[in-house]
């Protein structure tokens, strides 16, 4: 599982949530770092849970690159609920939006689902 | 009885004997009227003074004395006199009813002034009265006549003729000159009469040939019927003066013509049958009258309206030479007519290709995201094809705009104009925009930058919480660790929202600039910093600043915190463990007539990234995420500072330490 948040104090939180659940997580601060996982041949996370506004693009856009790799993965983007236009355009993608602050549970729960729906799709 | 009323009716008594003097003196031998009846105009405008009051009641007994009494003084029979006095009362009250009811200007106006004849309209209503008047009275006149003697319907329509034209020819003159001569003021003379164009000379050229006429055609002539020759003159009074003179003349010309036919002199002289001269001159003088009056009313309203659009347009260009939006007016080739000095400063001159046309790249309108407008899409384009924009955002480059301006425009067809006219209004939104996106992406950034450490709180919170029910606490360093980022993520927050006060205040705060001794703000600042790092055990940074940096004139306040950020931004961003080395210098330039003091920060830290010198100071703008806490305020509220103090800021690599050296000038106190 790939975490993509600029933020370390959340990035540590939101690893922490989800280290319980057992999964295997990375962490990155931005889209230029996620995408150069692309060149790591032998890695493929079953999700990518990201920040919306990261420092060097938004995390659609970053989502569009990624899956060009990765085809089918299943993602969950991490919000600041504002404006309607975000909120229309991650719709549009079919992920699982968090708005932050989130809770642990949100926040499992919506990776749960997501996982469900990836595995769904593939 | 008040002194100006007595003067009023001794003088309007006077004014009516002389008048029935002078209608019984013109009679022709063999016939029982008159060939002019003045006292019938007299009667009216004595009435009107007073109007329906109770002193008008005695005007009217006055009136029909004096008609009756000169009637009987100068031979005429009781029957007849009594019956003229009091047709000449009928005719006055039904004028009076008419016109108090059609025009109320001219009736019972007092001390006012009365109003002025020059409107067609006026003019239609005031003979449409006279001429009711006459035939209401000739029901009495003509039939006392015809009680004592021989009648006929030429009398009848004498003497409405007459006595219709005598109250046309009379009331309004002897209302204006009874204004005239109660007003001394010069003024209300000129206002009395209106603007005569031609001067005196032309004033008496027209008597001169008026009265070379008159003489000619009916004094030297008896012969010849051609009296309208001398109407020729008529024409000049009514279409080059205003309606008093030309009044006087056709009054004048009454009078000559009236004389001339008793005297048996002119055209009408040879006419045998009394009745039928005294029908025919009748009939000119009111031809004369009606002629006169009618061109010199219609020359007036043309120039009252020609004044008011003058006035109107002077308005109007007024009002949109001052507007703040620009307006644009095309006729239906897009050829411009009018252009208000806004929309001057908007279009500012485009630049033309070789072949006369403007230069597209450089000049022209876009969509809002960029996109050219077609030829066809510009707001005159739609609005020339009968459409309409109503408050279309484009972005309009030019010259001097050349990133754009964005307008929002309305353009519309003026609907029944020829040739087809189109208005377009710009209002300029460029400023609006932008705060407007400003604000929006200020919101989110504030919210991101909050939310962020709210979710840190939060969470881990939560997670101890969880912990403590539970009965199971992680053990103490993982407790500390927890604790230690939700108060730095506290902190964080603390730290955002005073540098969003920081920065309202670097935009709000009036500046009353006075003399600041640099050199001890930066050694203050420099010794707080030097402690702080003490205080957390990090390397003391070495900060330089000379005791000799010239005063600036500034805010002391907001100065400091320019002070504060910069080399508080050299200090924290340094390479891990590495001292932070700093140099403070200032130098005085006098630069465009304002001295100016330029301050410089340099130090020995990580650089800004290449190509964001600039960026540095946009709001929110951080050059390094990883690893430095930061809100991105600090620098954009150094730039606010300065730029209000009338100061520029700029940044670059330091070259020696390979830093950076930020450098913001203030005006210099000396």
């Amino acid at each position: 599982m790939l975490i993509v948040e600029d933020d370390s104090d959340v990035r540590d939180w939101i690893a922490h949530c989800l280290l319980r659940e057992g999964h295997e997580l990375r962490g990155v601060p931005d889209g230029a770092r996620a995408l150069d996982l692309l060149t790591e041949p032998d890695y493929r996370p079953d999700l990518v849970l990201m920040d919306y506004a990261l420092p060097d693009t938004d995390g659609v856009a970053l989502l569009e690159e990624l899956a060009t790799a990765w085809d089918g993965v299943a993602a969950v983007f991490v919000t600041v609920q504002w404006t309607g236009e975000i909120i229309a355009r991650i719709a549009d993608t079919g992920h699982e939006r968090v708005a932050k602050p989130f809770d642990a549970d949100d926040l499992r729960a919506a990776v749960r689902r997501a996982l469900a729906a990836g595995s769904g799709r593939e | 009885m008040t002194r100006g009323r007595a003067v009023d009716t001794s003088a309007f008594a006077a004014y009516s004997i002389a008048a029935a003097l002078l209608g019984r003196w013109a009679m022709l031998e063999g016939s029982n009227l008159a060939l002019v009846w003045p006292a019938a105009g007299v009667a009216a405008a004595w009435l009107a003074v007073d109007g329906w009051s109770r002193w008008g009641l005695v005007d009217l007994a006055l009136i029909f004395v004096i008609v009756a009494g000169v009637d009987l003084a100068t031979g005429a029979g009781a029957g007849i006199s009594f019956g003229m006095a009091f047709a000449t009362v009928v005719q006055t009250v039904v004028f009076g009813v008419l016109i108090g009811r059609w025009c109320p200007g001219w009736w019972g106006f007092g001390t006012e002034p009365p109003a002025r004849a020059d409107r067609m309209r006026d003019l239609g209503l005031l003979l449409a009265a006279a001429l009711l008047a006459a035939v209401a009275s000739a029901a009495l006149g003509p039939a006392s006549v015809v009680s004592v003697s021989d009648a006929s319907w030429e009398q009848i329509v004498s003497w409405v003729l007459g006595n219709a034209t005598g109250v046309a020819a009379i009331f309004p003159l002897s209302l204006t000159a009874r204004h005239l001569v109660r007003a001394r003021d010069p003024r209300r003379e000129t206002a009395a009469v209106g603007p005569v164009r031609g001067g005196r000379v032309e004033v008496v050229a027209l008597g001169a040939v008026s009265v070379v006429a008159v003489w000619l055609v009916f004094f030297e002539n008896t012969d010849v019927p051609v009296p309208f020759l001398a109407l020729t003159s008529s024409v000049w009074a009514g279409s080059r003066f205003p309606p008093v003179i030309a009044h006087v003349h056709a009054l004048l010309l009454a009078v000559a013509v009236t004389v001339a036919t008793v005297l048996d002199r002119g055209p009408f002289a040879v006419i045998s049958d009394p009745d039928g001269r005294t029908l025919a001159l009748q009939a000119y003088v009111a031809m004369a009258v009606v002629l006169t009056l009618a061109l010199s009313v219609a020359r007036s309203e043309i120039l009252g309206l020609d004044e008011r659009l003058r006035q109107q347009a002077a308005l109007v260009t007024t009002i949109v030479d001052t507007m703040a939006d620009g307006v644009t007016v095309l006729d239906g080739n897009g050829r411009v007519l009018l252009r208000n000095p806004a929309a001057e400063a908007l279009a500012e001159a485009p630049k033309r290709t070789t072949d006369g046309d403007i230069d597209a790249a450089t000049y022209g309108f876009r969509h809002p995201d960029g996109r050219p407008v077609a030829p066809e899409e510009t707001p005159m384009a739609v609005a020339r094809a009968g459409g309409s924009v109503d408050r279309q955002d484009l972005l309009l480059r030019s010259a001097t705009a050349p990133g754009g301006r964005m307008l929002e425009v309305t353009a519309r067809l003026l609907p029944d104009t020829d040739p087809s006219l189109v208005v377009v209004v710009f209002h300029d939104v460029t400023a609006e925009r932008r705060e407007r996106d400003e604000l929006a992406s200020f919101a989110g950034v504030v919210a991101h930058d909050l939310l962020n450490p709210l979710t840190v709180v939060d969470g881990w919170s939560e997670a101890l919480l969880e912990e403590a029910r539970a009965g199971v606490p992680s053990d103490l360093d993982t407790q500390v660790e927890r604790l230690d980022r939700i108060q730095r993520a506290a902190q964080r927050m603390q730290h955002l929202i005073n540098d969003l006060l920081a920065y309202t205040t670097a935009r709000d705060r009036t500046i009353n600039p006075v003399r600041v001794d640099l050199a001890a703000v930066a050694q203050d600042v420099a010794r707080a910093r030097i402690d702080a790092n003490r205080v957390r055990d990090m390397p003391e940074p070495v900060i330089d600043v000379p005791p000799d940096l010239p005063a600036v004139l500034a805010e002391p306040v907001l100065l400091r915190q320019v002070v504060d950020n910069l080399i508080g931004n050299a200090v924290k961003y340094v390479a891990p463990g590495v001292q932070p080395r700093i140099e403070v210098r200032a130098r005085s330039h006098g630069s465009d007539g304002t001295p100016m003091v330029e301050i410089e920060v340099s130090d020995n830290g990580i650089g800004i990234p290449a190509g964001q010198h600039q960026q540095v100071f946009d709001s929110f703008h951080r050059a390094h995420q990883d690893g430095y806490r930061g809100t991105g305020l600090g620098l954009s509220i150094v730039k606010r500072i300065v730029e209000r103090h009338g100061g520029t800021v700029a940044a670059r690599d330091n070259d020696g330490a390979g830093g950076t050296t930020m450098s913001v000038s203030f005006p210099a106190a000396d």
